[in-house]
C-alpha cells in the first residue's frame, strides 16, 4: 500500500467524513424511506395493503411524496412573524442533524499503527452534548407556534415548551443513571463498557433508567402517545398548521431525523451498541472481522429474497420497474458475496481485515437502530395519545420520581460494586 | 406503604399492558389484509359485485321514452333536460333533446319512481372520473326521434340490458374502461 493511501486512511478527517456520510445515509437519504415504512406499517396494522401502486412494494411513492412537498406553493401566512416563522424549521432541522456529530457508528480499530474510529467528533462529554443539542428542538417548536399568528399552532407550540422541557428532566436524569453505570460521559467509552456478555448490556445494567428513557424519548421526539404537540384530532397540525411546502418538509424530517437519534441513543445506551453479545467467547479474537463474510452472505440472501419475490410474474404485472429493481438488487447481493470472498482471500492482511470488522460493526448498529426505529412506529399504531392533564401528571409525579429514585438505587449499586 | 407498593404496581402494569397492545398489533400485522385492492385485484369487476338495487349512473333507454317529462319535473336539482318537437304536418311528437348532467345527479332517484315507463333507470356504473366535468352531461338522443307510444295493458316491454346504454357514453365521453377483474 503506498505511503499517501496510508496516510488518508489513517486522518481523522477521512473518517470523519464518512461517519457524517453514515449519518446522512441513515437520515436525509433515509427519510423518504422511513416515510414508506411508516405508511406501509399503519396500513399491514390496520390490515390494508398500504401504498403499493407505484414501483416495487410502493417504494417510489416515497420520491413522488418528496417531489410533491418540494413544488407545492410556500404559504406564509398574514401577520406571521416572517424572520421567525421562516427560521423556526431550520432549528429543528439543524438541531436534529447536529446530535448525530457524536455518535460512534465503530469501535476502534488499528490501522497501520493507528487507532480510528468511525465518529465524527470524539467529545468528552458526548452524552451532555446531546442533550444539550437535541433541547434546542423546542425552540423551534415553540417558536413556529407562536410565529404563525394561528390559535391552533400556540397552542401547539405552548403544549410543546411544557411537554418538552418536563420530560427532558425524567430524560436527563435517566441518563445520568446510565453515566453512573459506565463511569463516563463518551458515547464511545459507553460502548465500549457493554463489550462482553449479554447482561453487560445496559438494558440489564440498568432496566429502569431503560424505562424512563424510552418514555422520555417518545415524549421528546412529539411521536405518539405524546403527540399532543401536533395532535391532528385537537389543533389540526399542531405547530407546524401553517407551514406548507419545503418548509414544512423540514419539520417533517426533523421529526424523523430526531427518532432516528433517539433509536441510535437507545441502541447506544441500552443495547450494546455495534457490540454481539458473546462475541470474544463465540468467534474467536477478531470477532467482527469473523462475523464479517457471514453478515455480508446475510445481506446477499436478503436482496436474492426481495429480488425473487419482486421479479415473480405475479408482481411483474404491475410495473416493469420491478425488474430493474431486481437487478439492482442482484447485483448488490453479488457484491456483497464478492467481499465475502475477497475476506476469504484476504483475511491476513490486517487493514483490510480491520476494514471489515469495522463495516459489520456498522451493519450490527444499523440493524439494532432499525428495530428501535420500528418500535416508533409499532408503538404509533398500539398507544393511544395522552391526554394534557395525564401527560404533565406522568412527568411530574411519575417519571421524576422514578428517575431520582433510579439514580439513588444506581449509585448504591455503583458503590457496593455491584454493577 | 400501600401508596407506594401501588405506585410500582401501576409502573409494573404499565409494562405489562403495553406488551399486550404491542402484541396484538404485530400480530395484526401478521394478517392477511381485509380490504380488497380496487379495482384490478377483484375477483371480478366491481360493478358485477354491487348488490341489485344499488344506484349508479342514470341511463334512459329512448325506444321506450314516450317524452313525457314526468322525471324532469321530479328532479329536486333540475339535472334532466328534455326537449320534445311537435311536429304540425304529420301531428308526431319527436324527442329531440334528453340529457342528464351525471356531474350534478344525486342518486336520490326521485326520477326514476316518476318514470311511468320504466325506460329511465339507475345502471349500476359508477366510475366516471373525467379530465372535463361538462363531458359527465350525457346526451342520450344523439339524433331527433319518434317518441314511443306508452306500452298498451299488460304488454312486456323489452328494455336494453341494465347499464349497457350509459357504458356507451360513457366511453365514448372519455371515462376509462374498468381494468378487467380477476387479472393479475
Amino acid at each position: 500500500m503506498p505511503e499517501w493511501a496510508q496516510s488518508i486512511m489513517t486522518s481523522s478527517i477521512t473518517w470523519a467524513v464518512l461517519a457524517g456520510v453514515m449519518a446522512y445515509m441513515l437520515t436525509l437519504v433515509g427519510i423518504p424511506v422511513y416515510t414508506w415504512w411508516e405508511r406501509r406499517g399503519a396500513a399491514l396494522i390496520q390490515r390494508r395493503p398500504g401504498p403499493n401502486r407505484r414501483g416495487p412494494y410502493g417504494l417510489v411513492q416515497a420520491i413522488a411524496d418528496a417531489v410533491k412537498l418540494a413544488v407545492k406553493e410556500d404559504v406564509v401566512p398574514a401577520g406571521a412573524n416572517k424572520w421567525m416563522h421562516a427560521i423556526a424549521p431550520m432549528i429543528v432541522m439543524t438541531v436534529a442533524l447536529t446530535t448525530f456529530a457524536v455518535i460512534p457508528w465503530s469501535g476502534d480499530i488499528e490501522l497501520f499503527g493507528k487507532t480510528v474510529r468511525l465518529q465524527v467528533a470524539d467529545l468528552n462529554f458526548g452524552i451532555i452534548f446531546i442533550l444539550a443539542i437535541s433541547s434546542m428542538a423546542v425552540y423551534g417548536v415553540t417558536l413556529a407556534g407562536w410565529s404563525s399568528n394561528n390559535k391552533y399552532s400556540m397552542l401547539g407550540g405552548l403544549r410543546a415548551g411544557a411537554q418538552m422541557v418536563s420530560y427532558e428532566i425524567a430524560l436527563g436524569l435517566a441518563v445520568v443513571g446510565m453515566v453512573l453505570v459506565y463511569g463516563t460521559l463518551k458515547l464511545n467509552l459507553m460502548v465500549a463498557g457493554q463489550e462482553g456478555s449479554l447482561f453487560q448490556w445496559g438494558l440489564f445494567q440498568a432496566p429502569l433508567a431503560f424505562l424512563i428513557y424510552m418514555v422520555a424519548t417518545y415524549a421528546e421526539t412529539n411521536r405518539v402517545p405524546f403527540d399532543l404537540v401536533e395532535a391532528d384530532s385537537e389543533i389540526v397540525a399542531g405547530f407546524h398548521t401553517e407551514y406548507s411546502s419545503l418548509r414544512f418538509g423540514l419539520f417533517y424530517m426533523g421529526e424523523y431525523v430526531h427518532m432516528a437519534v433517539s433509536a441510535v441513543l437507545t441502541v447506544i445506551l441500552f443495547f450494546g451498541g455495534y457490540h454481539v453479545p458473546w462475541a470474544h467467547t463465540l468467534f474467536g479474537t477478531t470477532p467482527y472481522a469473523t462475523l464479517f463474510p457471514w453478515v455480508m452472505a446475510a445481506l446477499a440472501a436478503l436482496c436474492l429474497a426481495l429480488a425473487w419475490d419482486t421479479s415473480r410474474p405475479k408482481r411483474r404485472a404491475l410495473t416493469q420497474g420491478n425488474m430493474i429493481f431486481a437487478a439492482i438488487l442482484v447485483a448488490v447481493a453479488g457484491g456483497a458475496l464478492l467481499l465475502a470472498t475477497l475476506y476469504g482471500l484476504f483475511y491476513d492482511v490486517a487493514w483490510f481485515a480491520a476494514l471489515c470488522s469495522m463495516v459489520t460493526q456498522v451493519a450490527v448498529l444499523v440493524v439494532k437502530f432499525l428495530f428501535f426505529f420500528w418500535l416508533f412506529i409499532w408503538v404509533r399504531w398500539t398507544v393511544p395519545r395522552f391526554r394534557y392533564d395525564q401527560l404533565m401528571k406522568l412527568g411530574w409525579k411519575v417519571m421524576l420520581p422514578l428517575a431520582l429514585f433510579n439514580i439513588g438505587l444506581t449509585s448504591v449499586l455503583v458503590l457496593a460494586g455491584w454493577l | 406503604m400501600g401508596a407506594l407498593r401501588e405506585y410500582f404496581a401501576a409502573i409494573g402494569r404499565t409494562i405489562v399492558t403495553l406488551g399486550d397492545g404491542l402484541a396484538v398489533t404485530f400480530s395484526y400485522l401478521l394478517r392477511k389484509p381485509t380490504t380488497i385492492q380496487y379495482p384490478d385485484r377483484t375477483a371480478q369487476p366491481v360493478v358485477a359485485m354491487l348488490p341489485e338495487r344499488s344506484r349508479g349512473m342514470l341511463e334512459n333507454d329512448v325506444e321506450h321514452c314516450t317524452g313525457c317529462s314526468m322525471c324532469a319535473k321530479q328532479c329536486p336539482i333540475d339535472c334532466i333536460h328534455i326537449t320534445v318537437v311537435k311536429d304540425e304536418e304529420t301531428k308526431t311528437r319527436s324527442l329531440t333533446q334528453f340529457d342528464i348532467d351525471a356531474g350534478k345527479c344525486m342518486y336520490c332517484g326521485l326520477c326514476v319512481e316518476a318514470c311511468p315507463i320504466g325506460c329511465l333507470r339507475h345502471s349500476l356504473e359508477f366510475e366516471g372520473a373525467m379530465y372535463d366535468i361538462n363531458r359527465l352531461m350525457l346526451h342520450f338522443v344523439t339524433e331527433p326521434r319518434v317518441v314511443a307510444k306508452p306500452p298498451k295493458k299488460g304488454e312486456e316491454v323489452q328494455f336494453a340490458p341494465r347499464g349497457s346504454i350509459v357504458r356507451k357514453f360513457l366511453y365514448e365521453a372519455g371515462a376509462r374502461p374498468p381494468s378487467s377483474g380477476g387479472a393479475s
